[in-house]
């Protein structure tokens, strides 16, 4: 069995990450370079594959200019069997990684594509899915467990309904999660075996690749590097921060824009009428329209429910049950092409996040990922796209047509419903659209009600002040689930044993960065910081004055959390309730 | 010009070894600033693990240790925080140099009626059941021995220095210390005058910078340290209060950290850091050790040597910071002859936090009574003054790198005190 393992060299987005003063790229001065962390749990999981199963080669690839040798040297030295650079100095978008990789897949003939789900520099997404799209292979993306049976795969993946669980036949691309593994560090014999390893140099000009540009990036721009360091005076104010960052909350081209609905049952997904609000803004200033795409099986309740807000194309199959990227892939194309669409969108969600780079690759590779504004510039539409986690925005050009993009819900409020009813258009389509080679297996909803801390988008961390597990687990718990986050802890609290081991946030614990991140009094000792003060906003609730997590906060309130969270909890909560309607 | 702040003593550097002198200064009256280049606490400090060995070779090393665990238990009490945590400490042989190395400390331990015994291999299994434990030869125990929380120290030394008046500014690089001829006038940071008569170089890995402003030769080096910390698995507790261990002969310290285990290593060829080469605002929690890391992968087989259950499959996080070594590993504590009222207090070789309760009070001695009660002679400031072979930058890294580098692996010889001395 041979894995091909594509690893990325991206700046270690531990270290600040800021543009540079021209906007051009990113500063990385004093920043050393890494393997993609996605793409190096890719390798681990190939490489324990190897350990498992018998003559299992493990081919780790890079693409770019002769620097990248080190961090393959690196992956020799983590167990790989042999590397291949293909050197190119041109700057890549996934487009064309994906068809560098086709390319090395045609000389390689691998069983199978193991990546990460998304590198951290450009965040896109992308790549694994177009080069799924590319080589007609099944895909599974963001998995969270591997299994490999003979010719087949079993992939469990996270999705935002629970784990999935698919097999399929190989050769496939499987690209990887974060709950995979912990990938290691290399050991002494590894790191020898490493320098005897082939490490073989291709020229991608020989790879007969043409490259052609999808993504032009205009600027890049820091988002606030400095803490606001604002004291609020009340808990309504702290309410009204949180809601806020926990997002809880004409020209001479005619623009039609197609929407992929998304449903939760039988019911609209609130992101996706975030999609149609920047679908129908984008149609507005164009002189355009927008619709809806609904796919599925026996999908008339939101179908009905679409059309209260636009009109409605509908594909309903049996073959539609379940969501494999293979049969949606391909409808969405074929509806796109054939209704002359020039623009896609959906909300970013597991979903959309693994169907629609496929559908992207179909229609020519012309994608932005996870949109969070747009602007009109000479004519052209032009995308802001968080990369680096957020900390650095880059103000992006789509090159071709149709463009696909993903919009971060949060971004964009949600469209109101139309007047009247729109019209709704059955589109039927040819069987082999339908064609897949993946299993749905089944769905287990996740283990705990609550996400683990690393994946979390919002992390409620206790510290001292919580006297017991039971108070800890109705400030801290309560808290979090208010904000369908993480509960996390300082090392002080885990060493009374009022929090379990493993939600230690700090430098001995788990690194993380979420979008928000809630201290309850957490003094803010260096050790603790160390694990979570790249999070996008900090809040602390502190009742020392002087404490030095006041230091590093967006949002702080001095007061005691006894007092402090119970009443944050009930007014989230009636929040959410008047939200919900 | 911004108008200059004065104070009777600035303190370079807001590490354990800054905060404890600024403390016990202010304890006795004096008006103290720390300048901290960025964040309290965030350099050598903040990497830490703390352990406590308080038997050293030498019999003066031994009692400031333990004063500094009174010093400990009344900051404790201040701060109303828990810092020392009593687990006790094992040291294990598994060569004949390694179990002679034991018997001589046990003997030196038992003359100054320390808490110390030999251990059977057996006894410690039992401790220890995640060690392997099969091939030593000896162990000895210290059933006062523990460590000393880094977090919370930092804390408790804030908090009681805030009451005494302590001025403590963060991010505020130094960039000059000013002088009257040879005599020093205060430091200036971000174009910023602050004057007094004392300045106190505690700036760990960049205190040897800090000297080179006035020209003069601190001979430390900064050296790269590495340790591990497992993941907490519940098919293998580690309980929080199972002793610490200390393996010379394989380089590795130990000890419980949230229910995993830290396990350290004093690498044998250790890196070498060049502090100029740093930027200004550099932060040391955001280094982070290179997947195939030479250190690394020594520090996992030698951790695996002992623990076989550690290899580089098992979930881990690595911590890796800058010690600042000596030639002796020793500190500096004081002044040297070339200039007046400039004091150091650096060069801890990786022993800053327990060392830094009595280094304080050591240096708050010094600077207000001209001498301390301690006898000071090993870690005097100015023994290597001068000395040829001592001057020049490239001959100070050899040096402390090869004691970094040989730190552990050399055969230690306890002295037995001088005089006799009881710490009852």
């Amino acid at each position: 069995m041979k894995i091909l393992v594509p690893t990325k060299r991206v700046p270690d987005t531990d270290q600040k990450i800021v543009a540079t003063v021209d906007g051009s790229n990113v500063a990385i001065d004093h920043i050393p370079f890494v393997i993609n962390p996605f793409d190096a749990i890719a390798l681990e999981e190939a490489v324990r594959i190897s350990e498992r199963l018998p003559e299992v080669e493990v081919v780790a690839i890079g693409i770019g200019p002769a620097e990248y040798e080190q961090q393959l040297r690196t992956a020799l030295a983590m167990g790989a069997t042999r590397a291949v650079c293909v050197q190119c100095t041109a700057a890549l978008d996934p487009w064309n990684v994906a068809r560098l990789l086709q390319a090395m897949v045609g000389r390689e003939r691998p069983d199978l594509v193991l990546m990460g789900k998304q590198a951290v520099d450009d965040d896109a997404n992308q790549t694994g899915q177009f080069l799924a799209a590319l080589l007609d292979w099944p895909q599974a993306t963001f998995a969270s467990r591997i299994e490999v049976q003979g010719s087949e795969i079993r992939v469990d993946r996270e999705t935002d309904f629970g784990i999935e669980t698919l097999s399929m036949p190989l050769p496939a691309v499987v690209t990887t999660d974060l709950r995979l593994n912990e990938p290691r560090y290399a050991s002494m014999a590894g790191i020898m075996k490493a320098r005897k390893k082939p490490l073989d140099v291709i020229a991608a000009e020989n790879l007969g690749v043409a490259l052609e540009t999808r993504v032009e990036v205009i600027r890049h721009h820091s988002s606030e590097t400095q803490r606001r360091g604002e004291r609020l005076r009340s808990v309504d104010e702290l309410v009204e921060r949180l809601i806020e960052a926990a997002g809880i909350g004409s020209l001479e081209i005619v623009m039609r824009v197609l929407v992929i609905a998304e449903y939760d049952g039988t019911n609209l997904r609130q992101a996706s009428l975030s999609a149609l609000a920047f679908a129908c803004d984008v149609a507005r200033a164009t002189g355009g329209d927008a619709s809806w795409l609904v796919l599925g099986h026996r999908t008339e309740s939101v179908v009905n429910e679409a059309a209260g807000y636009a009109p409605v194309l509908s594909v309903d199959s049996p073959a539609l049950e379940h969501h494999l990227a293979e049969p949606f892939s391909r409808a969405i194309s074929r509806v796109v092409l054939d209704g002359n669409f020039e623009l896609v969108a959906a909300a970013s969600s597991t979903f959309s996040k693994d169907v629609v780079p496929r559908a992207a690759a179909l229609l020519g590779g012309a994608m932005a990922s996870d949109v969070v504004r747009h602007e009109w510039a000479d004519g052209r539409l032009l995308f802001d796209c968080p990369r680096y986690a957020g900390a650095v925005t880059a103000t992006i050009a789509l090159h071709g047509t149709p463009q696909v993009i993903t919009v971060r819900a949060s971004a964009y409020p949600a469209a109101e419903p139309a007047d009247s009813s729109s019209a709704i258009e059955r589109v039927e389509l040819e069987a082999d659209i339908f064609a897949r080679r993946a299993t749905y297996e089944g769905l287990q909803s996740k283990p705990s009600a609550r996400p683990d801390v690393t994946e979390a988008r919002v992390v409620v961390s206790g510290g001292r002040a919580f006297k017991c597990a039971e108070d800890f687990e109705r400030h801290v718990g309560g808290l979090a689930d208010a904000l369908s986050g993480a509960a996390g802890s300082s090392r002080a609290l885990v060493d009374a044993g009022i929090a379990p081991n493993e939600l230690q946030v700090g430098q001995t614990g788990k690194i993380i960065a979420p979008e928000v991140y809630i201290a309850l009094g957490i003094s803010g000792a260096v050790q603790h910081l160390a694990g979570m003060k790249n999070s996008r906003t900090i809040v602390a609730i502190n009742s020392d004055p002087d404490a030095p997590i006041f230091d590093v906060s967006d949002y702080g309130l001095v007061g005691d959390v006894y007092e402090v969270v119970p009443q944050l909890i009930e007014k989230l909560q009636r929040h959410a309730a008047s939200a919900a309607r | 010009m911004a108008e200059s702040i004065t104070a009777d003593v600035i303190i370079i550097g807001g590490g354990v070894a800054g905060l404890s002198t600024a403390m016990q200064l202010a304890g006795r009256g004096a008006r103290v600033i720390v300048l901290e280049r960025e964040r309290i606490g965030n350099g050598s400090t903040g990497r830490a693990a703390g352990l406590l060995g308080q038997l050293r070779g030498n019999a003066e090393h031994t009692r400031m240790l333990i004063d500094g665990m009174e010093i400990v238990r009344r900051l404790e009490q201040q701060a109303d925080v828990s810092i020392f945590v009593q687990t006790g400490s094992l040291r294990v042989a598994e060569t004949t140099e390694r179990a002679g190395e034991i018997a001589a400390l046990v003997e030196m331990g038992k003359s100054i009626d320390f808490d110390i015994d030999h251990l059977p291999i057996n006894e410690v299994s039992r401790l220890l059941p995640y060690m392997r434990t099969d091939d030593l030869l000896d162990a000895c125990y210290c059933p006062t021995d523990g460590h000393i929380q880094p977090a919370e120290l930092v804390s408790a030394y804030l908090k009681v220095g805030k009451q005494l008046g302590v001025e403590y500014l963060t991010n505020t690089p130094v960039s000059e210390i000013l002088l009257n001829g040879s005599r020093v006038r205060g430091v200036k940071a971000l174009g910023r005058e602050y004057h007094a008569p004392v300045v106190v170089n505690a700036g760990g890995p960049w205190s040897y910078l800090n000297a080179e402003l006035v020209d003069s030769v601190l001979p430390t080096a900064a050296i790269g340290h590495y340790y591990l910390t497992t993941r907490p698995d519940p098919a293998r507790p580690v309980d929080r209060m199972s002793p610490a261990i200390r393996d010379r002969h394989l380089r590795l310290y130990t000890r419980p950290e949230s229910g995993g285990l830290i396990v350290g290593i004093y690498d044998p060829e250790p890196e070498l850091h060049d502090m100029r080469r740093l930027p200004v605002d550099f932060d040391m929690s955001r280094m982070k050790a290179a997947r195939d890391s030479i250190q690394v992968a020594r520090l996992l087989e030698a951790a695996s040597t002992r623990f076989p259950w550690i290899d580089e499959r098992t979930p881990m996080s690595i911590t890796t910071g800058i010690m600042t070594f000596t030639p002796d590993a020793r500190p500096f504590c004081g002044k040297m002859p070339d200039i007046d009222g400039l004091y150091h207090c650096s060069g801890f070789s990786g022993h800053g936090i327990v060392q830094s309760p009595t280094i304080g009070l050591i240096m708050s001695q010094l600077i207000l009574d001209g001498q301390s009660a301690y006898d000071c002679e090993s870690i005097e400031a100015d023994r290597y003054f001068d000395m040829p072979g001592y001057v020049n930058r490239v001959e100070i890294e050899d040096k402390c790198a090869s004691m970094a580098g040989n730190y552990y692996g050399t055969i230690e010889r306890p002295t037995l005190p001088r005089k006799r001395f009881s710490i009852r």
